[in-house]
């Protein structure tokens, strides 16, 4: 680490931090990190203005809110009130008695269904589409293979699609990486934990080793396997700012399952 | 009047009337929206919050529009007063849900600033520097961060296929602002323009 370079993982925090979205522990540990790291104040100085000062209205533009909102009440007090819309008509009793019975049914379901497993679910709301490098943007592109089908988070068929293309030679194999995420968003985390470890074992996409072992880590958590998953999420490279910070944050967590 | 004459008359009109203006056009069919879709039934004194909401929509379509920061709009003025707005309840939402949290307040700096540093002269600086990143990131970074908008509606206004792709881009953007304003060095290669 040098003076000159604030490191990406850290420039994600602060922006989570100044988005309220940085978890109270998260936040003590980035202190504790800054106290440690003296030589950074500058550099931190300089990314925290961008968003106290840079991206945040100054003292001129508060001053011209409250004079605008004085005005625009006034000019408020003297229009007549708009009418709400009118309330929908209320469903017939038959109907009431129908949504009653699916109810009742989806009330004994859910009282019935097994046990949810807590690191299953803290996987599951982990996941997240991972966006493709190459991928094309626009509202004009139209699906056409597992690549745009996965682009679109069409999981059930892209996962499929991919692993077909990759065995056949049509696209490259770090797709198998895509493939992987995609059996993940279909729930297939067996195939998903495959896939991926097919392809971390390759040693062939040192780059993209971090995502691997991210979407890898949340598939052996899908699968019940919390030891594994761990390893997966504690090798994480520091890479990718998000994910060294969704990682961080899912050990968290797992950890206060304990 | 046309939404692009509203829009010039915001831009170039020192005085209230084109505010005014854009007030009396939009005021009934955005207090409709909010009223009807997205403030409940239930909630207190529905009437009064929708013009808050309202209100406060147009007094940031107007700060960014008369700073310069967003210079052309990609969609209908009401539907940047509707998203802007929806986004602000939200958030009003957010901040009842979580009491320690409010957005228009700073939370505590990380670091104690130097001596000498001018809030007002970083302010400048960074919105120049948003300017260098061209028509596409600025356009991006503003709707973000001074329209408060939502992905989902950034990604429809400004093209992008979804809200993940607007979200990558904007990382990247900030990335390049990041080295363009000498917290980063530059390193990597994004140019989403």
């Amino acid at each position: 680490m040098t003076p000159t370079e604030l490191p990406e993982a850290w420039a994600a925090e602060i922006e989570a931090y100044y988005a309220g979205e940085l978890s109270p522990a998260a936040e003590a540990d980035l202190r504790q990190r800054l106290a440690h790291h003296p030589e950074l104040a500058e550099l931190v100085f300089r990314e925290e203005v961008l968003y106290r000062d840079g991206l945040n209205p100054g003292p001129a533009a508060l001053a011209e809110r409250q004079r605008l909102r004085q005005n625009l009440g006034e000019l408020e007090r003297n229009l007549p009130p708009v009418m709400a819309p009118a309330h929908r008509r209320r469903p017939p009793v038959r109907w009431l008695a129908v949504a009653a019975g699916l109810l009742l049914v989806v009330l004994a379901w859910w009282l019935l269904r097994p046990a949810e497993d807590p690191t299953a679910r803290l996987a599951t709301e982990a996941f997240a589409w991972l966006p493709r490098q190459d991928a094309l943007l626009g509202p004009g592109d139209e699906v056409r293979d597992g690549r745009t089908l996965y682009d679109v988070q069409r999981f059930e068929e892209a996962y499929p699609a991919l692993r077909e293309e990759v065995a056949s030679g049509t696209i490259d194999s770090i797709n198998l990486l895509y493939a992987g995420v995609a059996a993940l968003g279909a729930k297939e985390p067996a195939a998903a934990r495959e896939l991926l470890t097919n392809l971390l074992q390759s040693g062939r996409y040192p780059e993209d080793e971090a995502a691997i072992r991210y979407y890898l880590g949340l598939a052996e958590l899908q699968l019940g396997n919390r030891a594994a998953a761990v390893e997966q999420l504690n090798a994480l490279p520091d890479q990718d700012p998000q994910l060294t910070q969704r990682a961080r944050e899912l050990l968290q967590r797992l950890e206060s399952l304990e | 009047m046309s939404d692009e004459a509203l829009l010039a008359g915001l831009r170039d009109s020192g005085d209230d009337a084109a505010i005014h203006a854009v007030y009396r056009k939009y005021r009934d069919p955005c207090l409709r929206f909010l009223v009807g879709r997205i403030i409940p039934p239930e909630a207190p004194n529905r009437q009064d919050l929708a013009v808050e909401l309202f209100t406060e929509a147009l007094i940031i379509l107007v700060e960014n529009v008369r700073s310069g920061r967003l210079t052309e709009l990609t969609a209908r003025l009401d539907t940047y007063l509707n998203a802007v707005a929806r986004n602000r309840y939200r958030k009003l939402q957010r901040r009842n849900r979580e009491p320690n949290w409010d957005p228009d307040r700073l939370p505590e700096a990380l670091v104690e600033p130097p001596n000498g540093s001018e809030a007002e002269e970083v302010r400048q600086e960074v919105h120049r520097k948003m300017r260098e990143l061209g028509p596409r990131c600025r356009q991006l970074l503003a709707h973000f961060y001074f329209l408060q908008l939502d992905w989902a509606t950034i990604a429809e206004v400004l093209g992008y296929k979804n809200a993940a792709s607007a979200k990558t881009n904007k990382a990247k953007c900030m990335a390049r602002l990041r080295v363009s304003y000498g917290v980063s060095p530059p390193t990597k290669s994004n140019d989403p323009n």
